[in-house]
């Protein structure tokens, strides 16, 4: 008898003897069972959330990798957000030193009457 | 169908594949880590937590991977096992190594088994006991073979691992692969026919 038939009737006698085991085995290897699926059932719902909030519906994409690329996804956007609010500041700190060095008194601009003739001129 | 309905329909799958799977190794598995640490409530704490770490760590991987992957979790939770035993029963090692060991002695694997109970054997009462008597010198023999040894043996024979797979699991080459999977067939083969088991 070679060495691979040997082991084949050996591993006949543990599979029957795997087919014997006590009921209380038996039980604590179901209850094990049940607690991995329970355990994997989470990860999955973990890892569907993920992949949902990273690809909104479009093929999966393993939450690994959205989480490594979405501060580098963020800081273009953050560049561009930076920039606008720059340059609203400065378009209104413009108009703020083309008011105060015109020919015009101030008191004109908050007096209604004037912006009263202001808009009539304006629809002429 | 949605491409989120269609990557949901295939988890489901993959989580009953995972429950089939496991329902069909969990004994084998339980028999491993038993022959290996010899105490049936560390046995099963070992394949409980080979179970979680498969299901937790592994979720996304093909089904076809699985045996390799829980094989590979098993041993390396035994491994541990090993580990902290070492540390935790250090200062015992040293006084245990003064006196005579009768570890062997007081371990015997007919303890897990149950007499089979006749309702689907054909074999009567008499060959039925031979038989669970027969598996437990086996199951003894298994258990006192060279830990590396068990291992390939088991993995290779039981398991029906590749000796690729063998060895990847094990950490170790193919050709330690086939010389521990040799060796332990010779003891086995030996040890068997010193108790009047013929091959």
């Amino acid at each position: 008898m070679n060495e691979r038939e040997f082991a084949s009737k050996i591993k006949q006698d543990l599979n029957y003897g795997t087919g014997h085991l006590k009921s209380q085995v038996t039980d604590r290897l179901r209850q094990s069972r049940e607690r991995a699926l329970e355990a994997f059932a989470t990860q999955t719902i973990r890892e569907n959330a993920y992949a949902f909030a990273g690809n909104l519906g479009h093929a999966p994409l393993h939450f690994t990798h959205s989480r490594k690329w979405l501060p580098l996804a963020l800081i273009p956007l953050l560049l561009i957000g930076v920039i606008y609010w720059q340059h609203e500041t400065n378009h209104e700190e413009n108009i703020d030193v083309a008011l105060l060095t015109s020919d015009i008194p101030l008191n004109v601009l908050v007096d209604k009457n004037f912006q009263a003739w202001l808009d009539q001129s304006s629809q002429q | 169908m949605s491409a989120l309905k269609t990557f949901r329909k295939s988890r489901l799958a993959t989580q009953h594949e995972i429950s089939e799977f496991l329902k069909g190794v969990e004994r084998r598995a339980f028999k491993q880590a038993y022959f290996a640490v010899r105490n049936e409530e560390s046995a099963l704490d070992i394949v409980q937590d080979a179970m979680l770490k498969l299901a937790e760590k592994y979720a996304a991987k093909a089904g076809e991977e699985l045996p390799m992957l829980f094989q590979r979790i098993l041993q390396n939770t035994i491994r541990d096992y090993y580990r902290r035993q070492k540390v935790r029963n250090a200062w015992t090692t040293l006084l245990s190594a003064l006196t005579p060991s009768n570890a062997d002695e007081d371990f015997d694997p007919l303890e897990t088994m149950q007499p089979a109970d006749g309702s689907n054997d054909k074999n009567n009462p008499h060959d039925q006991l031979d038989r669970v008597q027969l598996i437990g010198l086996i199951e003894k023999e298994i258990t006192a073979l060279p830990p590396r040894q068990r291992e390939a043996f088991l993995l290779r024979y039981w398991e029906e691992l590749d000796v690729a797979q063998t060895a990847e699991v094990m950490g170790c080459s193919e050709g330690s692969v086939k010389t521990h999977c040799s060796r332990a067939t010779h003891t086995l083969a030996a040890a068997l026919k010193a108790k009047g088991i013929e091959s």
